[in-house]
Order: C-alpha cells, then structure tokens, then sequence
C-alpha cells in the first residue's frame, strides 16, 4: 500500500518567525527519517534560505517568465539533509498578481504529479501573512493541503491575521478545504504572552500545537544560513522543534476554527490591554477599578 | 420565480471599444485577455443589425491578448509593444487604450505606460473600461469623457457649434442615420453640429466639439452626466432632448434648440418640412386608410432613449393606441426619473411605463394583464397589435399575433447601414417599415 503523503500549511503574520518555525519542522521531520519537501508561497522567496545555507533559489515564477513551459523538477533544489526546497516566488512589488502567481506555481506542481514522482511523506507550505486574496488561500482550499498552522505570537496584529486566516478556513471548510491543525504559538517568553495565545485558541477553539520561546540560538543558527535543528542540535531550543515537528507528524484531526468577528476581536484585544496596563502599573487585581 | 436571460447591453468594455471605433480616425486598443474583442464585437455587431465594425473596429481591435504570465508579472510590457505596433502600421490619430477586468484587477499602471508615449506625434490616453464596473451604455460615457479630456480642448464658443451626445454606437442601432438626420435639421437652422460618430466626421470636428456653444443630449438616461461634467470642464452649457422621431417631435426640436441659442427663422423651416413630410405621408394614406390595419394597440420594448420616442410617433404620427413602453436597461435611480419624468411630461394617458430588463417577463407583463379567454368581440383585447421591438420579442408577437418591426437592439434580421428613424426623414422611414411589415406577405 503506498504511504499517505501529508500536506501542511503553515500561515502567519509577516515576520513572525514563520519562515524560522518552518524551516526547523522541516530540518526535525527529515531528521526523524521523513522525506520532506518545503514550498514556498511567498514572493519574497527566502522561505528555504536557512535550508540553502543563506542561498536564494531560482523561483517557480522566474523560470515560469523565461520559459512558457516549465519542467517542475527543474525548480527543485536539494537543501539540508536531503529536503527538497521549492519556492513559488511573484512578480516584482507593486506589479502583476502575486496570488495568482501562487495559483500557478501550485498548479504546476500538481499537473505534473512531482510530489508522487518523490514519493515524499510530507509537503510543508510556508505561506505568505494574511490570506489577502483567493490567490494566498490555494493551499487552503481544493484539498491541496489537509491541515493548516498558523505561527502567531502575543501581538495584536499577528493574532489579528491568525483570525483572518480562520475565516479562510471557516469560509472554505464545507467544500473540502483544510482544516485548522492549532496555533504554533512563537516568541512566548513571558508569562502573560502565553496567557494571551491561550485565551485566543480558547475562544476561536483551537488548541496551542507547541509554545516556542524566542532564543538567540535561533538568531546565531539564521546568520550561519542554517536551521536551529542544523546549527545548533544540542541546544534546548532544537529539542523544541523537535517536539513540535513529532506533534505535526502525529497530529492527525483538524477542526473548523470559530475566528471572531471584527468587532468581538477588537473588544478581546481592548481587555487585554487593561490588563498589560494594570500588570505594567503593578496593579495585581482589580485594576480596572484601581483608576489607571 | 425569475429566469436568467440574455441581457440587451455587453459590458462597460463593449460600450467603449464600440464607441471608440466609431469616431474618426480612433483606434481602441483593449488591455486584456485574448477573447474579450472578438466576444464584444459578437454581442454588438450582431445585435445592431450587422453596423459593423470599421477599419479599427469589431475583430480587428488589436489588442494585448495578455495570458496567465501576463497577470501573474503584469502585462504592461505586452500593451507597449502591441500599442507601439498600432501606431506604427495604423493610419489613426488617435490610440486609446481600454483596459479590460484582468488589468484593472491586478492594477497595470496604464497611465504611466501611455505616458510613454507622449510626444510620439500621436494622441495616445487610457480609458479606464473594466465589464465589473459598468454597461455598455456606461463605456460609452467613459470613451467619450476620455475622448473630451485627453483630445478636445476647451475653446472660445463658437455660437453657431453645438454637439450631439446621448446617441450610443450600435446600440442605438440607428445612430448613424439619426444623427445625420439631426445635423441636417440643424443645419437648417444655421448651426453646425459635431456628432462624433457619422462617417463624414473628420479630426476637426471632434476639436471643434470643444467650441460648441450647447450640448444636445438626446437621451434621458445616457450621455446626461458627461454633459454635466463638460459643462464644468469645458464650459459647454447643455439641454437635454427626447430623440425627435416624425414631425411633430422634430418641430418641437428645433424650436426647442432655436429658443435656447436665439435662432429666429426656425418656423420657416419647420413649415417647409412639415409641407414635404405630410405630402408623402398623404401618399401613403391611400395604402393605409384604404385596409383594415388603421388602428393598432402598440407596444414599445426598446432602450431608455428610444422607448419614448417610439410610442409617442405611434400615437402622434399614426394615430395608434400604445398600451406599454417597456424599458429594457438596467438604469440607476437618476437615470430612472429622468425617464419617467419624461414620459410624464409627454402626457402619455393608458400607457403603461415599465422598466423590465428581462425579455420573458416582459411577456408574462403582458400575458397576465389580457387574459386570452376575454370575449373578442366586446372585450378589452390587445388586438390588433403592433411590436416596435427587439429581435428578442419574436415570442412576444406570437403570443399576440402581433406585428413586430425591429427597431431596438438587439436586431437581427436587418441590415442597418444609414438607415434612422430621427427627424423628418426618420419618421418618413419609420413609417415606410412599419407599414411594410403588413403588405410584406402579399
């Protein structure tokens, strides 16, 4: 019997560390034996850097612009202990249609059946911040992808676009788009960020997949070009990763998410910022009434 | 219950690529997918009884043809090459370039591509035409206002100029020989008048539109806004004019525009023609008052700027009875008004205005107001009947067993070339086809 290929999504605010996050799910699983391949869905197109030793890679879409027929095992690039790196890359900012240019990079892929040709275990998509337009939502929808994560810390604006994309999912889920896998919840050092991802996956009912503190382990790994798991595997911090890939490799039952609504979301936002007032005062309780 | 049909306009694209090609020397040039050309001039060649598309027109619109490379890295490159090659194989003066859904959508910067071009000896702008932001009716509007603020420079008012606005290319399908009908009506008054569209006009009288001293919009529902915006830009004051179809609309033309610009001697002219239009039409009372077709009930189904004019001649100019003027444009709330405003003024008693754009609930209207089983003897039938229509009301006039002329869009089963139905000469002709339809099986 063939092995079940897994695809996996993984969204989240620009800069949030997804690209980081990614690359290390990838460098764990191929270490745990799994042969993975990381697409990048990001015109920006340093999703695999960190696997490539720094290097940037010729893109899907810049092979696409020289040559109107591509062979898609020309845009496939060996990184780190064998994964195959993939990034979909756009046009040049403020030109042409960077969603589209996903829509056909994907599409390529699928038509000429690479993922089956590498009889890979799983395809991990690194996917641009917001799902601002049908053209970022194409791993979620057409079964493309089967689980989504999203990488989000405390922030308002990066748990902001973590909501959008749970309306991606919501709005796709009843024609056979992915699901929502959990919130990989990043950069949680504090006590009250933990507090504030939790609360969030509590109301959108989702669950936290891993919380991964922010290290400057994973800084000094990303100047060498490498991965945490490559540059530093003894470290406290790879085991993190580790943790997490395992948690992705096991994970098998997504769900429809509940995003809040914009105004609900604002609200929740508001009352957790009396709150980082009140602790940043030293108010312990009551703060609200303690007339800050 | 509603039911999805075919509707009787294409869209905003459509409207300016067709008026774009009907003015002298013009070439339109679409930015967008291969298909979007050739699937407009479709709709508008073969619904306006075959006008045609000219030198620049119909399939021969070039365009950018742009495919998914295109959108995904934008395809402003294509359109330079392709609008480099227009002007350097056409004989045109004017390029104007429409951007078409897909352009608009991922935000080519058009303008700064056309800019490019300046200084190339050519005229060369952008019409912002995406089919999601409006009709044909509405690109149109949009190819004319390019037209005005890109080529025609306001200049000092010549009191004797005037420009004709509101007739829209093909699917008004008798606009070339209206508004040549038109022009010479107020040529006989003494002015001149620019019509943008006929095929005598030439580069000069498209510059000479910005020293017209009056806009006649002859449509309630289109052109009204431009005129509006070119009374601000341009400085060109404007009236609006139900399209005079026969002698008594036309007469009221002429005094109407003859007041507005001080004209004296315009009843001269009025009586002159009035003369030659009723001795022809005496003629034909020998064919008409001498059978058994005199009176017919009347239906109009036919656009915002022709609805009006067309039952008004059935009642004025024959005599008829018209029961329904159904307007088959999708029109905005302004636009809306403006049209039963004018019927109102026109004082049509037991005519039923009814704004419908869908070709079979316009029969059910029909249907349910005059049940068939009524007594046909004493009852109140809608028969005899006569359809001035669409080639889309062939059902309706069986249903009744109704004459039809085709005379809205879309036509089919005519060749128009300059045929019209405006003014004088217009009526003369409206009449001729109308009374045809009976003898035509004999």
């Amino acid at each position: 019997m063939p092995k079940k290929l897994k695809q996996i999504a993984i969204y989240g605010k620009g800069g949030i560390g997804k690209s980081t996050t990614t690359s290390n799910i990838s460098a764990a699983l191929s270490e745990a034996g799994h042969k993975v391949m990381q697409f990048g869905c990001d015109p920006k197109s340093d999703s695999t850097n960190t696997l490539r030793k720094g290097k940037y890679i010729p893109t899907v879409l810049d092979t696409l612009r020289e040559k109107s027929k591509v062979d898609a095992r020309d845009v496939v690039y060996e990184g780190y202990n064998g994964i195959y790196c993939v990034e979909a890359g756009g046009p040049a900012p403020g030109v042409g249609c960077a969603g589209r240019g996903i829509i056909t990079a994907v599409q390529l892929f699928r038509q000429q059946k690479i993922f089956d040709e590498l009889d890979l275990d799983f395809v991990i998509y690194d996917v641009l911040g917001d799902v601002v337009c049908g053209g970022f939502a194409v791993p979620v929808r057409e079964g493309i992808a089967e689980h989504v994560f999203t990488v989000s810390s405390s922030d308002f604006m990066s748990i902001y676009a973590s909501n959008n994309l749970m309306k991606g999912i919501q709005k796709y889920s009843n024609v056979g788009g992915a699901l929502l896998g959990g919130v990989i919840a990043n950069s949680i050092n504090e006590g009250y960020a933990k507090d504030i991802v939790d609360d969030f996956a509590a109301r959108t009912r989702t669950r936290i997949m891993e919380y991964v503190p922010r290290s400057v382990t994973v800084a000094q790994s990303e100047l060498q070009g490498k991965t945490t798991i490559e540059a530093a595997p003894d470290s406290a911090q790879a085991n993190v990763y580790r943790r997490l890939a395992q948690k992705i490799a096991e994970h098998e039952k997504s769900a429809i998410p509940a995003p809040m609504e914009i105004n609900e979301l604002r609200e929740w936002a508001a009352k957790w910022g009396n709150e980082l007032l009140a602790l940043q005062a030293g108010v312990v309780v009551g703060g609200e009434t303690a007339g800050i | 219950m509603s039911i999805i049909e075919r509707q009787r306009f294409s869209c905003m694209l459509g409207g300016a690529a067709d008026a774009v090609a009907a003015m002298p020397g013009a070439v339109p040039i679409i930015h967008g997918a291969a298909g979007c050309g050739g699937n407009l001039f479709m709709a508008s060649y073969g619904g306006s009884g075959y006008c045609g598309g000219g030198r620049f027109g119909g399939n021969g619109v070039p365009t950018s043809a742009l495919t998914e490379n295109d959108i995904v890295f934008g395809g402003i490159e294509r359109l330079e090459t392709r609008l480099r090659s227009a002007i350097e194989l056409l004989d045109a003066e004017i390029f104007v370039v429409l951007t078409a859904c897909m352009t608009e959508i991922i935000g080519d910067d058009v303008d700064g591509a056309v800019g490019r071009f300046q200084g190339c000896g050519k005229t060369v702008f952008a019409v912002s035409a995406p089919g999601f932001a409006g009709n044909s009716y509405a690109g149109y509007e949009a190819a004319l206002g390019g037209l005005f603020k890109r080529y025609i420079k306001p200049s000092p008012a010549d009191c004797r100029h005037v420009n004709l606005l509101g007739a829209v290319p093909f699917h008004d399908p008798f606009f070339r020989g209206d508004l040549e009908e038109i022009r010479r009506l107020l040529e006989s008054i003494g002015l001149t008048a620019t019509t943008f569209f006929t095929a005598d006009q030439t580069l000069d009288d498209l510059k000479k539109a910005g020293s017209a001293s009056l806009n006649i919009v002859l449509s309630p529902a289109y052109g009204v806004a431009l005129a509006a915006e070119l009374a601000e830009s341009h400085g060109i004051p404007y009236i609006v004019s139900e399209l005079p179809v026969g002698a008594e609309a036309s007469a009221e033309f002429l005094r109407k525009v003859a007041e507005r610009l001080g004209i004296e001697g315009a009843e001269a002219v009025i009586a002159r023609e009035a003369d030659r239009y009723y001795n022809y039409v005496d003629r034909a009372l020998d064919l008409i008052a001498d059978t058994d077709f005199m009176q017919q009930y009347g239906i109009v189904v036919a656009n915002a700027n022709a609805a009006l004019p067309y039952a008004r001649y059935m009642r004025r100019e024959l005599g008829w009875l018209p029961r329904y003027a159904f307007v088959t444009d999708s029109l905005n709330e302004r636009q809306r008004e403006a049209v039963e405003a004018a019927f109102a003024e026109a004082g049509m008693e037991g005519l039923a205005l009814v704004f419908e754009t869908g070709t079979t609930a316009v029969r059910k209207r029909v249907a349910l107001d005059n049940p068939p089983l009524l007594p046909e003897r004493y009852g109140d039938r809608l028969s005899p009947a006569y359809i001035l229509g669409s080639s889309m009301e062939k059902e309706l006039a069986a249903q009744l067993g109704a004459k039809l002329l085709t005379a809205s869009f879309p036509i089919t089963n005519r060749l128009v070339v300059n045929r019209g139905y405006a003014g004088y000469n217009g009526g003369l002709n409206l009449l001729e086809d109308i009374i045809t339809q009976f003898v035509s099986v004999r």
